[in-house]
Order: C-alpha cells, then sequence, then structure tokens
C-alpha cells in the first residue's frame, strides 16, 4: 500500500489566492487519475465546496472533531491524496497543533507523505510568513507558492531584499502562478465548476454548457502553464511516495 | 448567405483580410468583401481589430465590430462569433499589427481545432508586399491554420508592380486594381454599396460614379464570384481542391448529388 499523502495550501494572509490554488491542485491530481478528497476550512461557509461539492468537507479546524477528520482517516480513506485549503491565519496554529499531536513525526518516519504549498502574495507581511511557517515543516514537502494576482513582482528587481526571504529556505521548490484573466475568472466563478470542467465546457452538473470558446481557452492555457510548474517540481513524486528525485527533496 | 443555391450553407466560411505590414489594403479588401456580401443580400457581419482608426464599424455599425484583440472581452467579441457555424459569412479586417498576437491566440484557444470541428471554413486573405516578411507571414498562416484556404491578394493601388512572392500552394489570387479617387472616397467613407450596381439591374439613368463603379469593381466582382463558387464546390465534394494540402472531397455524395 501507498504512503497516504496530505497537501496542505495555506497561508495566514488573505486573498493571496489558497483557494484558487487548491481548485487547480484538484483538477490537476484527478486529471492524472488520482483519487483525491478535499477539506475546505473556510467553516462555516466554505468556499471550495462550491466548486468541488462531491468530494469536499467543510470543516473547523479549531475543533478535534474536525481535525480527525482528516488525519484519522488518511490510511483508510479511499483517496490516495487529500487536500486541505485552509482559512487565513490558521496555517500557524494548525501546524503547531499538528506538531503536537505527533502527526508531524509520523510524517518524518514516512507513515505519511504531507506536502504544505504556502501561498504567498506579493507584500512584505505575506513574505515575512516564510521565516515563521518554514521552520514547522522541516521534514515535509515545503513549497513556496508566488501567486501573482497582479503584475508585481516579489521583489525580484530588489535582489537584496529577495534574498533575504528566499535565500536561506530550504524547499522542495517554488512555483508561480500566473495571472489568470479576470474575466475568465469571474466566468468560473460564476459558473461554479471545476476549472477543467469549464474548459469541457460543461456546466456542474456536467452537462454541455455555453461557455465563451474564448474564456475557456484563458483558462485552459493558464492550467496548462500551472500544470507545467506542477510537472516541474514533481508533485506526482512527491504525492506518490517516490523517493525524492532532483528538484523534489524533502527539506 | 445560405439562401439559393444548395451548395451553399454546407460550411460557415470566416474571411480574413490580412497582413504583414501596413497599407497593403487590408481594410479595402474587407469593404469590398462586405459590400459583395451586402449586395448579393448574403448574410455577413464584419470585424475589425484596428479599434484607434476603426472603419468598418464605423460605416456599417448594426453589422460589424471593433474587437480590442489585447483584452479578454475584444478577444470574445472575435473569436465566440467565429467558432460558430451559424451560415453567417464572416469578414474580419486583421490590423497588420495584431498578425502576430492573433496567431498566437489561435493557438493557446486551440481555434483551429475548434473551427474544424464545428465545420467552421477559415479563408485567409494574405496581402503581398514587397517586404521579405510577406514569406514569414504566409508560413506562419499555413502553420497556424493547416486547413485554412490562403487567397493572395494583390491590391495594384498600393503595389503596382508584380511582386515575385513565395513559393505557394494557395487556393486563389485575387487582384484589385488601382481604383479611381471617387470610388475609393466612395467605399472608404460612406455606406455606398459598389457591387449593387453589377447584380442589379440598372436604372435608366446612371451618374458618372456608377459609371466608374461598373467598369473598375466588375473585374473584382468576377474574382469574388468565382471565389465563393469554388469555394461551394469544395465543400460540396464535387470540385478539385487546388489547395494540395486538403483533400477534394471532404463528404460522402448524398442520395441524389451528382
Amino acid at each position: 500500500m501507498t504512503t497516504p499523502a496530505l497537501i496542505v495550501v495555506g497561508a495566514d494572509k488573505g486573498g493571496v489566492g489558497k483557494t484558487t490554488l487548491s481548485r487547480v491542485l484538484i483538477d490537476y491530481l484527478q486529471t492524472q487519475g488520482i483519487a483525491v478528497r478535499a477539506f475546505d476550512a473556510e467553516f462555516p461557509r466554505g468556499t471550495l465546496k462550491r466548486f468541488h461539492p462531491d468530494l469536499t468537507d467543510v470543516i473547523d479546524l479549531t475543533q478535534t472533531s474536525d481535525q480527525m477528520k482528516i488525519l484519522d482517516t488518511l490510511q483508510d480513506a479511499g483517496a490516495k491524496v487529500s487536500v486541505v485549503d485552509i482559512r487565513a491565519g490558521r496555517l500557524g496554529p494548525t501546524l503547531k497543533t499538528w506538531d503536537e499531536i505527533g502527526f508531524l513525526e509520523a510524517v518524518r518516519d514516512r507513515v505519511f507523505t504531507f506536502a504544505l504549498f504556502h501561498v504567498l502574495g506579493p507584500s512584505i507581511s505575506s513574505l515575512d510568513e516564510i521565516t515563521s511557517v518554514a521552520p514547522l515543516v522541516a521534514n515535509s514537502f515545503y513549497l513556496t507558492v508566488k501567486n501573482h494576482i497582479n503584475d508585481t513582482t516579489f521583489f525580484e528587481w530588489n535582489p537584496t531584499a529577495y534574498e533575504s526571504y528566499f535565500s536561506g529556505v530550504k524547499s522542495a521548490g517554488d512555483i508561480s502562478i500566473p495571472k489568470l484573466d479576470e474575466l475568465a475568472y469571474e466566468q468560473v466563478e460564476l459558473a461554479a465548476v471545476p476549472f477543467s470542467r469549464f474548459v469541457e465546457n460543461r456546466n456542474a452538473a456536467n452537462e454541455p454548457a455555453n461557455h465563451s470558446f474564448v474564456l475557456r481557452g484563458h483558462v485552459r492555457n493558464w492550467m496548462r502553464q500551472i500544470s507545467a510548474e506542477l510537472d516541474r517540481v514533481k508533485l506526482l513524486d512527491i504525492v506518490g511516495s517516490k523517493k525524492p528525485k532532483k528538484g523534489a527533496v524533502a527539506a | 448567405m445560405n439562401e439559393g443555391t444548395g451548395l451553399r450553407g454546407r460550411a460557415t466560411f470566416i474571411y480574413i483580410c490580412c497582413s504583414r505590414e501596413a497599407r497593403v489594403g487590408n481594410t479595402l479588401t474587407a469593404r469590398l468583401l462586405l459590400d459583395y456580401f451586402l449586395s448579393s443580400r448574403d448574410r455577413a457581419i464584419g470585424f475589425e481589430t484596428d479599434i484607434i482608426h476603426p472603419a468598418l464599424s464605423r460605416l456599417f455599425p448594426e453589422l460589424c465590430s471593433a474587437a480590442d484583440l489585447s483584452a479578454a472581452r475584444g478577444q470574445s467579441i472575435l473569436f465566440d462569433r467565429l467558432i460558430v457555424a451559424d451560415g453567417v459569412t464572416k469578414v474580419v479586417d486583421l490590423w497588420h499589427a495584431h498578425l502576430d498576437l492573433f496567431l498566437r491566440l489561435i493557438s493557446d484557444f486551440d481555434f483551429h481545432a475548434e473551427v474544424v470541428q464545428n465545420r467552421v471554413q477559415p479563408i485567409l486573405l494574405l496581402h503581398k508586399d514587397d517586404r521579405e516578411r510577406f514569406r514569414e507571414g504566409y508560413l506562419a498562416l499555413r502553420k497556424a491554420l493547416p486547413t485554412a484556404h490562403i487567397v493572395m491578394v494583390h491590391n495594384r493601388g498600393v503595389l503596382a508592380h508584380e511582386v515575385a512572392g513565395p513559393r505557394t500552394n494557395a487556393f486563389s489570387e485575387i487582384v484589385i486594381n488601382s481604383l479611381s479617387k471617387e470610388l475609393r472616397f466612395a467605399l472608404e467613407a460612406t455606406r455606398w454599396l459598389g457591387f449593387r450596381l453589377i447584380v442589379r439591374t440598372p436604372a435608366s439613368t446612371i451618374t458618372p460614379l456608377e459609371v466608374l463603379a461598373r467598369s473598375e469593381l466588375r473585374p473584382i466582382h468576377t474574382q469574388l464570384e468565382q471565389l465563393r463558387l469554388k469555394l461551394d464546390l469544395v465543400h460540396a465534394g464535387v470540385g478539385p481542391s487546388p489547395d494540395k494540402s486538403r483533400p477534394a472531397r471532404t463528404r460522402p455524395r448524398g442520395p441524389g448529388e451528382r
């Protein structure tokens, strides 16, 4: 039996695109034929569940019972990968709790595979999170995600500032999420379907839809770029618990 | 379009007037095509991508749209309509500065696969110029839309001499002779339909402009008629395809067809 994998998408700062990345990850893994389940920590409303209702549970990560829903069922949930979309402000506290209850130790012992996608926005407060979060996941796959929600550059124009945030971090890689055209993003929001289903021109009931050809093209092209990034960091190797290869090394 | 002969209506045609260089007659060709379809009482609409100096949408606002290809909304105005097999002929005046962007977008959007699936037939009217980049333009278009018909357009009003051009297996070639100043003004600045004089019975008295139109537009009308007939025949599967990259027959003959 392969090691079950838990992927957490989080950031303490809000509005950096955590749910968007979670949606893309679910699409990517399902496209690869991997059974996925998801947890939406935007309790009680839920955002991820709107797009992936069949495989998503809305949970409250401050409740022990909901923590158990994720961790105690990893082995026998039937899904190879569990994706958790953590709400803003809960990443640090959740990782600390998981450390205390021994989950991160189990990860170290290879009982589980754990990958954290730390989504960063182009702001100092967002980049400051790296120094506090990275040490908590020292034995996991830690991936930083530069989400280009606008045209900013994560201070790449200033090598000193850039290096101060990224050079000291031991990570399994960093990925860049390009900006998706606003009109296309809004149309997928309105359609309330996974990105892949929007591209296939289908509605929430999986029936033929009438989505714009151009906007489908924008979403398809955007997803291709993200898939290339996920291929580059060898996400499939990570969740498959294969021995990490060059470019996907546990920190 | 698609009223009249039984041959029409099997594919929806989109005519894309394009060039690598400015001032080679792109807009005039688009204007003439619209004139031709409207004069023939065909259903046709137009698009243009130069939103700074719109020409077609200024003259025919009810039929033509200006689409800014640099933004998703403009892309949607153009491409979302081009892929629809509704039997309405579309004429696109593609601004020369947008040719590379257009090629990138059709690649990003998998436009070619969509039009093939929907039985929409692009016809690329590539305007000749005397620069080396003309050959690049031809090859880029051929690669991006391999099943499109490429029609070479030589506008003698802007390029008086013969152009050797690349060796191509173009579907057809259209020569537009230099038009008189009065006729050009009427075409560029008014909604006047010059080809109407050719397809309709003339009134007992005609104006000097109409005399000019008859003599200067008739050769163009003949070429456009020949192009459309050729398209109809090829797409009905009853004529040889001069474009060697495409099979002549696109569907089996139906009962009663010869």
